[in-house]
């Protein structure tokens, strides 16, 4: 199966609960046509970059899962259709895609996020009061710097 | 491989040297000349851990002008690889509106 990330927009004055219907519609879809959710990820209301019709804020909601061409038809049939999305973009992520191991996979890089935030504060406060931003695992001199060869021209 | 021979094979038709660059040349009539200064480099080559991601709205931004336009990677010095990819990715945060197709007349 291929792993697709689809990404749709609703309106702002949408409730909590229309919100979570209509995510659960998409869902569902993907689902029924034999495909399977890998995350879905609601990033809440922003702010759009340009007004789209009379919307200048918009619901986004980004859902990543496994399936084939005939699902994602159909979701993109259904996103057109439905009167609350006012944009929508679907992305080939992988050809092909193990849903488990891309969810453990996602579990593990949130883990390690969280860790390295900890690990982050830990070391403010032991530095003191004073919070000094530091990355302690930059890459330092990536080899040597490259020859200029335009120079000698 | 073959296709830079023979690109280089062009070059010398047109009567300039291996290696040599028309907008290099110092001093010459109509030749752009190469700003000095440090030698630009590709910020995902620099950094493995950077990824190009459409939904990147932070990282995208760095690469567009106040207008909304992509910055060259002539510019940027952006390698060619990622100046592609960084092309797509903007295209693709424009249509979901993470980023503006233009800010100058609205």
């Amino acid at each position: 199966m291929r792993r697709y990330e689809t990404i749709f927009i609703l309106r702002p004055e949408l409730g909590e609960a229309q919100i979570a219907e209509s995510v659960k519609r998409f869902e569902g879809i993907v689902a029924g046509g034999g495909g399977e959710m890998i995350e879905c990820d609601l990033w809440g209301s922003r702010e759009l970059a340009y007004p789209i019709g009379r919307e200048r804020r918009g619901v986004y909601v980004r859902l990543d899962y496994a399936a084939n061409g005939a699902i994602l038809n159909e979701i993109e049939r259904n996103l057109k259709i439905a009167d609350n999305v006012i944009r929508f973009l679907s992305v080939l992520v992988e050809t092909e895609t193990d849903p488990a191991k891309a969810r453990e996979e996602i579990e593990t890089h949130r883990r390690k996020q969280a860790e390295a935030k900890a690990a982050a504060a830990l070391a403010r406060e032991k530095a003191g009061s004073a919070p000094v931003e530091e990355i302690p695992d930059a890459p330092e001199g990536l080899g040597e710097p490259a020859p200029e060869g335009d120079e000698s021209v | 491989m073959s296709d830079s021979d023979q690109m280089d094979d062009y070059a010398d038709k047109a009567g300039r040297g291996r290696g040599q660059r028309s907008d290099v040349g110092e001093g010459r009539p109509g030749a752009r000349r190469r700003p000095s200064g440090r030698r630009k480099v590709c910020r995902f080559c620099a950094d493995k851990t950077l990824k190009v991601d459409y939904k990147d709205v932070r990282t995208l931004q760095t690469f567009i002008t106040e207008g909304g336009k992509i910055v060259p990677s002539r510019v940027t010095g952006n390698c060619a690889l990622h100046q592609r990819a960084l092309t797509v990715a903007i295209k693709r945060a424009r249509l979901i509106a993470l980023l503006p197709f233009s800010t100058l007349v609205l």
